[in-house]
């Protein structure tokens, strides 16, 4: 565009409106004479804008308010126009950048001007119980896709002035609005400027989810299915995170709201553990380490007992296990391959059909093929029982994004033992533990506290001691790494 | 190279799991077959030895001032004589006792657990994790220590603590019974494989004040450990019967059974060995790696760690035909590892003194 | 023209249904055929009598009334010929005869002293049976006595049969697993006569075919495999015992693995070894115009029991015993070769064919009257090489060579993938004196593994330290005892 400043015809101004936008049906244009028949125009995007605010502050303003005497653009953001947020605006690019996020445009015929009104009014969704991760006790309530509603839902937690909130705009196309939201003094300082310096950076032209900011905000590249962000639409967990001076990136768009660091235990750890009491949280969260190490290891282990070391199997349950698999035509691994597969096809089924249906498919699916595999002998039920235990072990852990690799590396273990036995499912572990270690997410090791040893965060990670006791409830950990 | 962290209770536990890896399985056995029923007690001169080793060690130490071992070699002998020493040295310890302590891996997996698997494709999966470790750098490999060190601690207590209410005292008796030699003449075994490799710890002495410590903890812990293991294993199966066993510490967890169903998990012993066994190569391999890429002048480490592994995969398979020719080289070993862990630490140590005294 | 249209879619669509309704000519649901898992073939009153012997499918079900029926169903006919009497099978039978997986055909003693060529040629002319059953003939007993025996550890007798027969083959030298591929090349060819393993039943035949038999752990009746049938052209001659049997085994390259015992060079006890690993090469060639063949067996066998005084570990006991176990192995092949040479002239071992081999025209002389040869003239040198190792435990398959050496091929391609991956950022930093440095000793690597690949004996450096320290430690040992 040769220039972009605004021209001082109207009729000229609404032209090079219309052409740039390509008359899209939802750009409109009212055109307005006012007193000393000075003719106006406002602009937006139908649908951007609220329509009841539209009529009573600006159109009526406009038409019945405004003085006889001197028509201006001064006077009608002082004294004409019935909005909060009223601003000058002097190029085209600036001007359409705003009703983009749902503001209206208006001009004057004769001024090279326009003024800005905010005045969004789109429709969104109201606040909702989390469906991600939901508690028993605890808050219920859950962010949702616009960004203004979503920071108001940490800010209202934490009343502390040392909260800041950094806006960016990133992504060629989309434009989207990214709120970047840490408690200065206790965040990390290095780790928020090389966040912004990130975003500012990226060539990314969209941003539809946290996934696409995710892949770009590492300053060195890992190569790990494991998640180095942790991602939640539960408000409190956001809040709980930025007080451990941690970093939060909301989104506009989306109701999962990016934090970072983070570590394995993060994702390890529900919300409602600071909610029940101590003794029980402890034991919870011992039972979702049980319930990892059973996802992961179950079906490997069963295929490394059945297929190399029978010796180590009780000689009654070897008998039971001997029964049950004669007849069966397949190997122990490919039986155990083929049941978590048709297991992983039904999760993702029931995931992505609607709603009203996927409860069906879950029940024909659990129910009616293991039964009918069994009965006809396809598989043994030994294996039903292990895919299913794997199967709900593998939705104990609270966060989804720790799940996925947990799923996927235990396909590569079940081939690790199905060759090596329980050697290769050894040396898998090894690697596995030699892999996190190494890890590291923005600075701080992904295994810590465990690994390197920290006596004093030991509060927090496998156990939850009372907050007497703890760090958590009154005095703020030190985050300096 | 050295920016590469290590903290003091990460190098404790890596050179624990370093000492259990070696001799953890046969050790009893090797015992017993010299010492009897004494073989214990052997352990305890084993330790005696190794306290006074480490004193030499602690000495040099001492004249490193913080300098890596590598770097002082070169500045204590010179350009070209420390190079050589260096390269001799890490090919004839470090590097030969990975392929060896490979080549055990493969003969304990072969004869216990697998024995039709070849022994080729074990080398290359522990071969594998170890490149991959040592490339990730000696902080992944403390951190994993921390890591793995529960689960290896938690194994050894669920087997062998187990065994207890099933030991003799009267397979221990009578104690002395053929008189010192024999405890004497068991224990060399024992202060070759692993204690003398002690002397590879040098390569980290980047707290040079804690060194002697760590050695020191890291040794008591696991000399305690061989003592209370070879003290149950002989206690429930007699010396007899331990000394024609091969791997009797794995053996003995085989005998426990309670109720029906506490029982048959020797597989944990198997699971320690591993883990033990993966934390030495790896120290192995870091040290040989180091040395070399001193020798020539390399940047980076890691670009050895290929080579060397592909190195020691044949190297491991053409050891030694069979295990009958295995038992006499165990027999041999110790007197080889002297000259590495006794003879050159002191030689180095007495040329530190004379340099020391000649410059003040 | 739109009224043409939609009649040619409606044709379109009669005809792509009628098509998929009669796209099933060789359709046959499972539950409308017998599966034949073994056949047998006697002769009765001057014709064949086929046994079948088919599965009850009822009975294998995973919810079988158990002891109701037996799982295995016999039918047998009578006919001049062996297809006639399968097709009048049906007339005693509701399902078609399916032939695809017969895992067994045993045939009558008296079937195979008349020639077996014609029944084997209706089995291999048709095109439902599969040419890898196993065959075996009858000894002492018919063949229909066999398939209506019932076996006690497989529920369905024809696997039971099959199994064993293989697992023998592996374990246990003197049977010989003879496919009906191998059968139609030795009756094709001059050089070499077929063998066929026998099989009886002993114990009480009559109470051996109710299913009594197997309701108590000593069964009344077993069947066993015992010995190679000699097989002159395709007339069954004469019958070889084990050790001989064993013999045929060696000299056919089919010792896969096999046990003898030995008796001690200085003692009345014995010592058993296992042969894990045996080669036989065979080398013809003419000598005063006489044909002349040299055997030379090299096998690798571990002690497995060990009942004599003297101490392993002495260099000089191991080589006697060595020799003991080379004198025993040229004994039994020697004896075989004498025994088959004098008894029956018929040329199993198929040194015939190696003249065939080696000598074409000579060979044309001698082709008519081979069997004559082979009996009156042919001499036969053997020279065993074999080796003896002193370990406990069997080092079986791990020696299996083509598994090893795929094994190294693909480490070296790994270690190469991973060293140029290495390789190419090295260069990107232009670290050239790594390069250089670390790519002479993956040389290094790179030959040793190749050397490996050939097999070459690489020295030990364990060597070289044992006879440098071995005076210390006999000096030491002597000082300490």
């Amino acid at each position: 565009m040769a220039s972009s400043e605004f021209s001082p015809l109207l009729h000229a101004n609404i032209e090079r409106m219309k052409l740039i936008m390509g008359f899209s049906s939802d750009f409109i244009v009212r055109e307005l004479v006012i007193s000393n028949n000075r003719k106006t125009a406002i602009f937006y995007l139908d649908g951007m804008v609220d329509k009841n605010e539209l009529q009573s502050g600006v159109i009526t303003a406009l038409l019945d308010r405004t003085p006889l005497d001197s028509v201006n653009l001064n006077v009608l953001r002082e004294h004409v126009l019935d909005a909060g947020e009223v601003t000058p605006i002097r190029t085209v690019d600036a001007a359409l950048e705003q009703i983009f996020s749902g503001s209206l445009l208006i001009m004057l015929d004769g001024e090279p001007e326009g003024l800005v009104v905010a005045m969004p009014g789109w429709e969104d969704r109201s606040i909702t119980e989390s469906k991600t991760q939901s508690v028993v006790r605890g808050p219920q309530d859950s962010f949702t896709e616009t960004l203004r509603t979503n920071t108001t839902l940490v800010r209202r937690r934490v009343k502390d002035k040392r909260i800041r909130l950094i806006t960016l705009k990133v992504g060629k196309m989309t434009k989207t609005d990214v709120a970047v939201m840490y408690m200065d003094g206790l965040a990390n300082d290095k780790l928020v400027r090389q966040l912004i310096r990130r975003l500012q950076t990226s060539k990314q032209d969209r941003v539809l989810e946290g996934e696409y900011l995710e892949e770009i905000l590492h300053e060195k590249k890992q190569w790990t299915i494991f998640p180095t962000i942790y991602n939640t639409d539960r408000p409190d967990t956001i809040a709980a995170g930025i007080m451990e001076g941690k970093v939060a990136l909301f989104i506009d768009g989306t109701p999962f709201v990016i934090m970072t660091p983070a570590i394995f235990i993060d994702f390890i750890q529900s919300a409602e553990d600071y909610y029940q009491q101590p003794l029980y949280s402890t034991l919870i969260r011992l039972l979702r380490y049980a319930a990892l190490a059973i996802c992961l290891l179950v079906p490997s282990a069963y295929i490394a007992l059945t297929t190399f070391h029978q010796d180590m199997l009780p000689t009654q349950l070897l008998l039971s296990l001997a029964a049950q698999r004669e007849g069966v035509p397949l190997p122990a691994f490919i039986e155990a391959l083929l049941m978590e597969g048709t297991f992983e096809i039904l999760r993702e089924a029931g995931i992505r059909m609607p709603r009203t249906i996927g409860q069906a498919v879950s029940i024909v699916g659990t129910i009616v093929i293991g039964q009918a595999a069994v009965e006809a002998s396809i598989v043994s039920a030994a294996m039903v029982i292990i895919v299913a235990i794997t199967a709900i072990s593998s939705f104990v852990i609270p966060a989804y994004s720790m799940s996925i690799p947990i799923r996927i590396i235990r396909f590569l273990f079940m081939a690790l033992s199905a060759s090596f036995g329980i050697y290769g499912l050894m040396i898998g572990i090894i690697i596995l533990v030699v892999h996190l270690s190494h890890l590291q997410s923005f600075g701080i090791p992904y295994l810590s506290p465990a690994a390197p040893f920290q006596a004093n965060n030991q509060n927090d990670a496998i156990f939850r001691m009372p907050f007497w006791r703890s760090t958590q409830g009154q005095t703020k950990q030190d985050n300096s790494s | 190279m050295n920016s590469e962290k290590l903290t003091i209770r990460q190098m404790t536990l890596w050179f624990i799991l370093y000492q259990l890896g070696s001799a953890f399985l046969v050790l009893p056995s090797n015992l017993a077959s010299i010492a009897k029923q004494d073989a214990w007690i052997s352990l305890l001169l084993v330790l005696a030895v190794q306290m006074l080793m480490i004193m030499v060690y602690a000495g040099i130490v001492k004249h490193l001032y913080g300098v890596p071992f590598e770097q002082y070699i070169q500045t204590l002998f010179g350009k070209l004589f420390g190079k050589l020493f260096l390269l001799l040295f890490t090919l004839m310890f470090p590097f030969l006792i990975m392929s060896l302590s490979l080549r055990d891996l493969g003969e304990y997996i072969t004869t216990v657990i697998m024995p039709e698997t070849p022994m080729e494709a074990i080398f290359v999966m522990m071969l594998g994790a170890v490149i991959y470790v040592v490339y990730c750098g000696v902080t992944t490999i403390g951190r994993a220590a921390e890591v793995l060190f529960f689960l290896v601690m938690a194994l050894l207590v669920l087997g062998y603590l187990s065994l207890i209410p099933t030991a003799k005292v009267s397979n221990l008796l009578p104690v002395l019974e053929f008189g010192w030699k024999p405890i004497v003449h068991a224990s060399l075994t024992t202060i070759a494989f692993p204690y003398i490799e002690s002397v590879l710890f040098l390569y980290f002495t980047t707290q040079p004040d804690k060194w002697r410590n760590i050695v020191m903890k890291s040794s008591l812990f696991s000399g305690v450990l061989f003592m209370y293991v070879t003290l149950v294993v002989i206690a429930v199966l007699s010396q007899g019967v331990v000394s024609t066993l091969t791997f009797s510490s794995y053996f003995v967890v085989r005998t426990i059974s309670f109720s029906d169903f506490f029982e048959r998990f020797e597989v944990a012993v198997s699971v320690v060995w591993f883990i033990a066994i993966f934390f030495r190569l790896s120290l192995l391999m870091y040290v040989s790696v180091r040395g070399l890429a001193a020798v020539f002048q390399l940047e980076n480490y890691r670009t050895l760690l290929i080579p060397l592994g592909l190195i020691a995969y044949v190297i491991a398979g053409v050891l030694w035909p069979n295990t009958a020719v295995l038992l006499t080289s165990y027999r041999i070993w110790p007197y080889y590892t002297m000259i590495f862990g006794i003879i050159c630490p002191i030689l180095i140590w007495t040329a530190g003194q004379i340099k020391r005294s000649a410059a003040s | 023209m739109n009224a043409f249209k939609r009649i040619g879619a409606v044709i379109t669509a009669i005809l792509i249904i009628i098509m998929f309704l009669s796209g099933c000519w060789n359709r046959r649901e499972l539950n409308a055929i017998s599966v034949v898992l073994a056949m047998g073939i006697d002769w009765v009153d001057n014709q064949y009598e086929i046994t079948v012997q088919v599965s009850d499918p009822s009975q294998m079900s995973i919810n079988r009334s158990t002891g109701q029926r037996s799982p295995a169903i016999i039918f047998s006919e009578r006919a001049p010929t062996i297809f006639e009497a399968i097709r009048k099978i049906t007339t005693k039978a509701s399902r078609r005869m399916y032939l695809s997986h017969m895992r067994i055909v045993i045939i009558d003693e008296v079937v195979a002293e008349r020639g077996i060529r014609n029944p084997l040629d209706f089995l291999f002319r048709d095109h439902e049976v599969r040419p890898d059953f196993y065959m075996a003939i009858a000894k002492g007993c018919s063949a229909k006595d066999i398939l209506a025996f019932v076996t006690p550890m497989e529920v369905l007798p024809a696997m039971d049969l099959y199994k064993s027969l293989k697992v023998s083959e592996h374990a246990w030298a003197p049977t010989s697993a003879v496919n009906v591929v191998d059968m139609m090349q030795k009756l094709t060819k001059d050089g070499i006569d077929p063998v066929l393993t026998g099989i009886t039943l002993i114990g009480n035949r009559k109470k051996g075919m109710k299913m009594d038999n197997v309701k108590q752990p000593a069964s009344y009746a077993e069947y066993k495999y015992t010995g190679i049938g000699v097989l002159l052209d395709d007339r069954i001659v004469g019958w070889l015992n084990e050790s001989k049997s064993k013999g045929y085994s060696y000299i056919t390259n089919n010792v896969h693995n096999t046990v003898s015992h030995i008796s001690c060079p200085n003692s009345k006890e014995n010592f058993v070894i296992e042969v894990y690993k045996s080669k036989a090469k065979i080398t013809p060639s003419i000598k005063n115009g006489n044909p002349f063949i040299k055997v030379e067996l090299r096998s690798e066998a571990n002690i497995g029991e060990y009942h004599c005084q003297a101490d392993l570990a002495d260099e000089q006991i191991f080589n006697q015993l060595q020799e003991a176990a080379r004198q025993e192995q040229k004994k039994t092949l020697e004896d075989s070769i004498a025994y088959v040479q004098q008894k029956f002239g018929a040329d199993i071992f198929g040194f015939g064919e190696y003249f065939h081999e080696k000598y074409p025209r000579q060979w044309q002389a001698w082709k008519m009257v081979w069997p004559e040869v082979f009996k009156n003239e042919l001499k036969v040198e053997v020279i065993v090489k074999s080796e003896l190792h002193n370990q406990y435990h069997s080092q079986a398959a791990k020696m299996k060579r083509g598994a090893a050496r795929v094994v190294n091929m693909m480490i070296l391609l790994l270690f190469l993938i991973g060293a140029y991956l290495q390789y190419r950022a090295l260069l990107k930093r232009r670290a050239i004196r790594d390069i250089v440095i670390s790519s002479c000793f993956l040389v290094v690597g790179v030959s040793l593994v190749l050397l490996k690949q050939f097999e070459v004996t690489l020295p030990s450096p364990m060597t070289g330290i044992e006879t440098m320290f071995k005076p210390f430690e006999t000096f030491v040992s002597k000082l300490l005892s």
